[in-house]
């Protein structure tokens, strides 16, 4: 259906601009490579920064697929990154640190969908609030259970890595590779996928049909607060190994630009968080490599993840993307 | 808006029977009962995360709300908090009135805090005319950092949420940038220079930090009101923002509307960003991290939601949320709760008030 629904030259304007970014990739690794600097180093910076990208941005098509839109990500990572990490250091198990993450994210993700849904709310708004209240509470978490500022992780509670010849790449990013693949068959392949795709483009019509809008919508919700539970989860005890109240640094607020970019389609989703994670990694690179940093100040370098969503953003058609009923919710006649 | 119609409504129905004029007062005092309504979720949400941490949410919120507006010298120290926010809810209030949401005031503030370092700090000048300079300068720099948003969303339709968040991060780290390498005071790596004597705001309230920068944000709220409902471009601005398809079709420009109400914006959280610097005692730095002016701009957002985005509702609203966030330095000292509860706090109360005709809502449930 929603094949259909997208032009042909819109898909194909998209297509380009991908493949201008692989070839911008390309062009910035091999020049990266004759300077002789460890290109290596820098893709394996790269799978770590497009996995929590790439676990939110499914989490996020699903959603908007369905009509919701949740711009509260960035709240759901910060504080599921938060709980994980206390959690891993509670229990004594990193799994256990991972599935509280995860239910905090779907708790978060459960109350967005009923506010938004049963209460009619402003999505947008609720999702202000839910970062405003993650924002808050994150330092008071940090006080209440630790030292105010920042939480250290034992190292024994580090998620696995699988060695490469890039070098330790992690084990979660071959997971979420699938489970985009799994979404992307859900939405195109199953009935389920119908339902979530018609609640999100007309929810009169599904009503009618049958399917229960809002059920679809709230569950929508919790699969991406899971997911960007997960993802927050992979920040700190995958990647970081330590947790403060900015752990989260604008990474939920690019996952939303990702989505954008990615038209709702989670394949799209992975190519995407592979471009976005290439420039994260590529920053982070940056800024600890003793050879960039005479050329780019760190602080330069670091704003390239937030400076590169906008011009994609600016490339890309201007044709709004996206469901219909998204963002407008479902008043049953 | 709501005022109007009442007026209207009461003169129309020329019998006025007391039917009429209960519905016109409840027209009129819905919002304001529902922020009141959503105010006080938020304050029980934090009851129950204080009580949750062991603390104690009477004692607490009695020294919170004691610290806050019990007293010349408290009501002087909230007022001061007041003034920058106002002007950053100012910002938001006439993007959402556009139909705009601009969430960029947070980078606005810290570029229109480095412009008023630039010229308050560097530059010498006569006294009267150095802060109006500062001021002027501030602002422009805060429309400065609104434009990319307004232009890409112009000629590209650049979604204004994303790129205004998006150019937050990038002014915290472009700022940061100008402050440590070219800004920074003699003798100190994380602060800069002095704002001088001439640029300053005189203190009213001795030592509350209280200065005439409250008299600035309280005429700008007027303005912007006087503005938006008193004058035809502020009439266009309003209809693009309730009706687009009738603006177009009254011929008005829309590109146009989204450029004056981004760029507008920005004047006013940058003059917020500066008056965080020059209206402020008795620091008068910028801190090389931003922190004086860190979450400015979000709590401007918070305020503005609470003032229902009306450029009169934000004043008491602002006040009420300064008050929130002085009170909360002497409830951490006295009940020992940290300042960052009322932050938590102010997300629950905005997720209350996404909720329409919340007071509706209560009163059903209450039926059954």
């Amino acid at each position: 259906m929603t094949r259909t629904q997208i032009p042909a030259v819109l898909r194909q304007r998209r297509s380009i601009l991908l493949l201008a970014g692989f070839v911008v990739v390309v062009a910035i690794g091999i020049i990266i490579d004759r300077v002789g600097a460890n290109l290596p180093s820098l893709l394996k910076l790269a799978t770590f920064a497009m996995t929590p990208y790439l676990l939110m941005t499914v989490g996020m098509c699903l959603n908007q697929k369905a009509g919701l839109i949740n711009i509260g990500m960035e709240g759901t990572l910060l504080l599921s990154a938060l709980f994980s990490a206390f959690a891993a250091d509670y229990v004594g198990s990193t799994w256990g640190g991972v599935l509280i993450g995860m239910a905090a994210g779907a708790l978060m993700g459960l109350i967005f969908g009923l506010v938004s849904t049963q209460l009619k709310a402003d999505q947008i708004i609720v999702g202000l609030g839910i970062i405003f209240f993650a924002a808050g509470l994150a330092p008071f978490l940090l006080r209440a259970w630790s030292l105010p500022g920042l939480f250290k992780i034992p190292d024994q509670f580090r998620l696995p890595t699988i060695s490469t010849p890039i070098g330790h790449i992690p084990v979660l990013l071959f997971v979420a590779i699938a489970i985009a693949v799994l979404a992307h068959l859900l939405l195109h392949r199953t009935l389920l996928g119908i339902k979530i795709k018609i609640t999100g483009e007309r929810p009169e019509a599904a009503d009618v049909a049958g399917v229960r809008v809002n059920r679809i919508r709230i569950s929508m919700s919790m699969i991406q607060g899971t997911l960007g539970g997960l993802a927050g989860a992979f920040l700190v005890l995958g990647w970081f190994g330590s947790v403060t109240n900015l752990v989260s640094g604008g990474r939920g607020f690019i996952a939303l630009a990702i989505t954008i970019f990615a038209v709702q389609e989670p394949l799209m989703a992975l190519f995407g968080s592979f471009l976005f994670g290439f420039f994260e990694g590529f920053a982070h690179w940056a800024a600890q490599s003793p050879f960039m940093k005479t050329y780019l100040p760190p602080e330069l370098s670091q704003s390239i993840p937030f400076i590169i969503p906008i011009i994609i953003l600016a490339l890309l058609p201007r044709r709004a993307s996206g469901p219909s009923a998204m963002a407008r919710p479902y008043i049953r006649e | 808006m709501p005022l109007a119609v009442v007026v209207e409504k009461a003169q129309i129905d020329r019998p006025r029977s007391l039917e009429t004029v209960l519905k016109a007062a409840s027209h009129f005092s819905a919002p304001v009962l529902g922020t009141a309504l959503s105010i006080l979720i938020g304050l029980a949400g934090g009851a129950v995360l204080m009580a949750a941490f062991g603390h104690n949410p009477g004692h607490a919120y009695a020294s919170l709300f004691k610290g806050g507006f019990i007293g010349t010298f408290e009501i002087a120290s909230t007022l001061a908090r007041a003034a920058p926010i106002l002007l950053a809810a100012l910002t938001f209030t006439i993007g959402v009135r556009a139909r705009m949401l601009n969430l960029g005031m947070e980078g606005q503030a810290y570029f229109g805090a480095v412009g008023a370092v630039v010229i308050g700090g560097v530059l010498t000048l006569p006294p009267v005319l150095h802060i109006v300079v500062t001021m002027a300068v501030a602002m422009v720099f805060g429309a400065l950092w609104a434009l990319p948003a307004a232009l890409l969303k112009v000629w590209r339709g650049v979604n204004e949420i994303l790129s205004t968040l998006m150019l937050n991060y990038v002014a915290l780290f472009i700022t940061t940038l100008i402050t440590v390498n070219h800004l920074t005071g003699p003798g100190t790596g994380d602060r800069s220079v002095k704002i001088r004597e001439s640029a300053r705001f005189s203190e009213l309230v001795e030592f509350s930090g209280l200065t005439y920068a409250i008299v600035i944000a309280a005429a700008a709220c007027v303005l912007v009101y006087l503005y938006l409902w008193r004058t035809k471009p502020g009439f266009a601005l309003r209809l693009t923002g309730t009706s687009p398809d009738a603006a177009r079709y009254a011929g008005i420009n829309a590109k146009r509307i989204v450029l004056l109400s981004l760029i507008g914006g920005g004047l006013f959280a940058g003059l917020g960003g500066a008056l965080q610097i020059i209206g402020r005692p008795p620091l008068w730095v910028l801190r090389v991290d931003m922190l004086n002016v860190l979450n400015l701009g979000w709590n401007g957002v918070a305020v503005a939601l609470i003032g229902r985005s009306h450029p009169l509702g934000v004043i008491p609203a602002g006040i009420f949320f300064a008050g929130l966030l002085s009170g909360a330095k002497i409830m951490q000292l006295e009940a020992g709760v940290a300042v960052e509860l009322v932050s938590a706090v102010r997300g629950i109360i905005v997720v209350a008030l996404a909720i329409p005709g919340i007071i509706a809502l209560v009163r059903w449930r209450f039926k059954r």
